[in-house]
């Protein structure tokens, strides 16, 4: 059986029919990390723990269940908590901890059958590597040499290191990444999925998300680890599930928006696949307008504004005296300051010295403040957007997949995010799916919903069908099954 | 010169919740170390806090006692500042938008005429941990179970005037509190903890003075005993020509007296924000409105009800009602058995003493109000003396014994019967030739010593109404 290809879908499928089994894909999986480590998407990869949760799953379909994720090898973030595997966000202070609990997310894809075959390298704290240096390196993109994916669950993905991914996006990392390497990549509405777990660098903007390769198979995941949780209050708002999708909705009963002000953003090439693209959805029937997105580059200084205040805050608890390494010192303040030194990369130094600065007297009114006035306004600026149409189609990034990294750059890779954090301020769902490839790299576009449109969005993205294109590689562990 | 005080407080108070502010640990006092506590208290990465209702409701009843002015919406904010004790490195509290502002709280000021404090503010935050020192002093530890305690901070405005009002002003306080049931307020176990503020300026100036601030008391007398001693200090520093230095004292119970705090001199920059992990704390009009209904009838109004439904002396009903326990206590025992002067006697009288030795709550010792009430009838119905009770009173409070078995068992039945007690009068009658004459001599002192005979040879259980009628009855013939 070729299982190149095979979606989680068609793979759980062929497990809950006993037509495979859960151990044999996790052998596969392992074997294909192993075949393409220069890829350097996972920080740890799991070993008998991993064996011991797949036999559980063979077991349990034995005695007649059926699981929705049977089976499905799937990578969890560096900077999400998993008990049985070292959680390092990236960090050299965290490299043997392991958190006593694990995320929400974790839980819920385990107990619909899927099984954790590693953590995947989240750069500094966890940063996608494309802002920060990850003690480990960053992560490669599979589709060309010498490009990198900022999203490491959709490299593993897209290597078929992984049948799914579970990691975080905040200023859009995972919509970015998964472009980049040609997957489906999503950002639930805040609270409908329990973020539990993930390490909140900014609890604003933090959300916990998926990589996967088609859009159904990210309905399934997502169907299986929405809704509410005790343990994180945002869920509140999904005491009761989303509007469920009309089947039998046709294109033309759809409205798609495109926005002028993101073709302006947008590189040449990059804006004449997106002008393709909006042809394309003419062709399938949707009904396509444009709308306005007047406040993006003001949306994107906000954004990080706010978001360095709130990760200089949330990284104080890093002090090394409950968790991580302590560095040896014979003071307290001597104690904060080394022990900072070995935690932190230079992202969240960077972010740490910003945010501080940024929230000290005579700072907070100019910067904070102002900024959190911006974000009221790019909030009513999608509003008013959205008003007249059911998605807006925006871009991911302007041009492919970035090449390696320079630390002085921070401002420019700051500028990248003009498409993605705007739309995580605004708190509504995107999926970025597969659009067009240029030069033998995929880029796609992103799917925005309004609040709460989750599942509607996924099944809109299954209309739009674009097909999902793996790099080739020198050598695949699955084909020889 | 002549200096006007000008006081401050910052009162906090630990809020009587089964569960800490933002996790499910109980706050509950115990000896070892880091038991009761989480990821979340811990502030483990990834954990996340989620509000105790619990704690916004006695914060929001706490707030109606105070007479505050409830926020329909409020918000928890990150106080940013490392501490070992601080497991996130700030502290969530609420700086911007407090749940309860401008309230007040009424006292009597030195010469006796009522005065209005204000109350600024009344916030919630979470408690911090604790810091142990070895006793060598080469290592420190933390405890982490206090980490996370609800808190609410009552601030004042600078009302106060003197040491005497700012007694008075945390009794009120601990009054109205307890009143609500929001805490126990016990200073001596930090459940109450209270920092001052105190400044000096001339009399007339409507400019204040530098301040210092005072921490570290333990006991309201030792509020009150700090703020003289700071007064003092002072005063002699500006009568010198000089100024007061702003800085953190610390009371020092052992030498009776300030002492500067170690440490940095430099202002914080607490770098304040509102905490993106937490909704705001939303309260419609409705639900602020069942509160304040519910509140139970408070101190000053029960006393003045005490007074008339009860003709008790202003006095005693100030007693009575200074802690709702014991309010709750005597009303209890007056459903039981309706005799509200010697009830209120016995209880500021023998039960406080009882309870002051044992170190007992009223609300927890075995001596149940009903006890009280069956004590009060048997003295009315001369089963038992005024002077056995107190006996009976020691003996039921000890055992937990109703006081009807406690009489039974001891056979302290009062000895009413007159020809038993003619018998034993006779005798002392005989014994006792001189007082006898003495009486008839005209000093009629005389009966007292013999009554007390009866008694003893009675081990005081003889009516004593009728061993006086007896006695006269037999000194006339």
């Amino acid at each position: 059986m070729n299982l190149n290809e095979m979606t989680v879908v068609k793979t759980a499928e062929a497990v809950n029919n006993q037509e495979i089994s859960a151990r044999y894909l996790i052998e596969r999986t392992l074997e294909q990390i192993k075949n393409n480590v220069k890829l350097n998407a996972f920080a740890c990869t799991a070993g008998a723990e991993a064996f011991e949760q797949a036999d559980a799953v063979d077991q349990k379909i034995k005695s007649g269940y059926s699981l929705p994720l049977a089976g499905i090898p799937l990578a969890v973030g560096d900077n999400i908590a998993y008990k049985e595997l070292p959680t390092a966000y990236g960090s050299a202070a965290f490299r043997k901890f392991k958190p006593p609990f694990s995320a929400a997310a974790v839980e819920k894809l385990i107990g619909a059958g899927a099984v954790v075959v590693g953590k995947i390298n989240t750069g500094d704290m966890g940063f996608s590597s494309h802002k920060a240096l990850s003690p480990a390196g960053p992560v490669m993109n599979p589709w060309k040499e010498n490009r990198i994916s900022e999203s490491p669950g959709s490299a593993a993905l897209a290597a078929r290191q992984c049948m799914l991914a579970l990691e975080s996006d905040s200023e859009g990392s995972l919509r970015q990444g998964a472009s980049s390497c040609g997957m489906y990549g999503f950002r639930p509405t805040p609270g409908r999925v329990s973020r539990y777990g993930l390490n909140l660098s900014s609890g604003s903007y933090d959300q916990v998300g998926f990589a996967a390769s088609t859009a159904t198979d990210m309905g399934i995941t997502f169907q299986a680890t929405s809704g509410y949780d005790e343990r994180d209050i945002l869920t509140s708002v999904s005491r009761e599930a989303g509007p469920k999708p009309d089947p039998n909705k046709a294109p033309g009963e759809i409205t798609l928006a495109f926005s002028p002000e993101c073709f302006d953003q947008l590189d040449s090439i990059s804006a004449k696949h997106l002008k393709q693209f909006q042809a394309k959805c003419l062709d399938l029937g949707f009904k396509v307008v444009e709308s306005s997105l007047k406040l993006l580059p003001e949306a994107l200084k906000a954004f990080y504004i706010i978001a360095y205040a709130e990760a200089s805050s949330s990284f104080a608890r890093f002090d090394g005296i409950r968790f991580g390494t302590a560095a040896e010192a014979d003071e307290l303040e001597d104690l904060y300051y080394k022990t900072r030194k070995l935690t932190f990369g230079h992202e969240a130094r960077r972010r740490s010295v910003f945010g501080t600065y940024i929230l000290s007297k005579g700072n907070f009114e100019q910067y904070y403040q102002q900024a959190l006035k911006v974000w009221t306004l790019v909030r009513q600026d999608f509003n008013n957007a959205m008003a007249n149409c059911d998605f807006l189609v925006m871009p991911v990034v302007s041009g492919a997949a970035p090449s390696g990294i320079e630390e002085n750059d921070f401002l420019q890779r700051i500028e990248s995010d003009i498409f993605t954090a705007p739309v995580s301020m605004a708190c509504l769902p995107s999926l970025a799916l597969p659009a067009w490839q240029e030069d033998g790299l995929p880029a796609g576009i992103q799917l925005v919903g309004h609040p709460f449109s989750d599942e509607i969005l996924l099944n809109v993205a299954e209309m739009i069908n674009t097909e999902t294109i793996f790099p080739d590689t020198d050598k695949s562990a699955w084909e020889e099954g | 010169m002549n200096y006007e005080v000008v006081i401050g407080l910052e009162v906090h108070v630990e809020l009587h919740t089964q569960s800490k502010l933002f996790c499910a640990c109980p706050n509950r006092f115990v000896p070892e170390p880091n038991v009761n506590t989480c990821p979340v208290c811990l502030g483990f990465p990834g954990a996340l806090p989620r509000l105790n209702s619990e704690a916004v409701n006695l914060a929001l009843s706490a707030s109606l006692a105070l007479n505050c002015k409830v926020a329909s919406i409020s918000y928890f904010d990150r106080k940013n500042y490392f501490y070992p004790d601080m497991p996130k490195g700030y502290q969530i509290s609420q700086f911007f938008e407090p749940i309860g502002s401008n309230g007040f709280i009424d006292i009597e000021d030195d010469s006796g005429n009522p005065k209005r404090i204000r109350v600024g503010r009344v916030h919630m935050e979470e408690d911090a941990g604790k810091l142990v020192h070895s006793l060598a002093g080469d290592m420190s530890m933390v405890d982490y179970n206090r980490a996370g305690v609800p808190l609410i901070e009552i601030v004042t405005e600078p009302d106060l005037r003197s040491s005497g009002e700012a007694r008075k002003y945390l009794e009120k306080l601990k009054s109205h509190l307890e009143y609500v049931r929001v805490s126990d307020c016990k200073m001596e176990e930090g459940s109450l903890r209270c920092d001052a503020n105190i400044s000096l300026r001339p009399k007339g100036s409507d400019k204040l003075g530098s301040k210092t601030e005072l921490k570290n008391m333990n006991s309201f007398k030792a509020v009150e005993k700090s703020l003289e001693h700071e007064i003092k200090r002072q005063k002699k520093i500006l009568d010198a020509g000089n100024l007061v230095v702003t800085q953190t004292l610390r009371w020092d119970d052992n030498s009776q007296q300030t002492v500067a705090m170690r440490g940095k001199l430099q202002a914080h920059d607490y770098r304040c924000f509102t905490d993106p992990e937490l909704a705001p704390i939303v309260l419609t009009e409705e639900e602020i409105e069942k509160a304040r209904v519910s509140l139970p009838e408070m101190a000053e109004a029960r006393a003045c009800r005490f007074v008339e439904e009860y003709g008790l002396p202003d006095y005693d009903a100030g007693v009575l009602t200074a802690s709702r326990n014991v309010a709750d206590y005597f009303e209890e025992c007056l459903k039981v058995y309706n005799s509200p002067k010697a009830a209120g006697n016995w209880i500021m009288g023998e039960l406080t003493a009882k309870l002051n030795s044992s170190g007992q709550e009223i609300e927890q010792c075995p001596f149940r109000p009903e006890h009280l009430a069956e004590l009060l009838k048997m003295i009315d119905e001369n089963v038992i003396s005024g002077k056995i009770a107190k006996d009976v009173l020691e003996k039921s409070f000890e055992s937990g014994k109703s006081p009807g078995q406690v009489v039974s068992d001891e056979g302290l039945l009062q000895i009413s019967d007159q020809s038993e007690l003619e018998t034993i009068v006779d005798t002392i009658l005989e014994n006792n030739s001189d007082s006898v004459e003495n009486y008839r001599s005209g000093k009629t002192k005389a009966i007292g010593f013999l009554v007390g005979q009866v008694m003893k040879e009675t081990k005081g259980k003889a009516n004593p109404q009728l061993v006086n009628e007896l006695l006269k009855d037999k000194l006339k013939k």
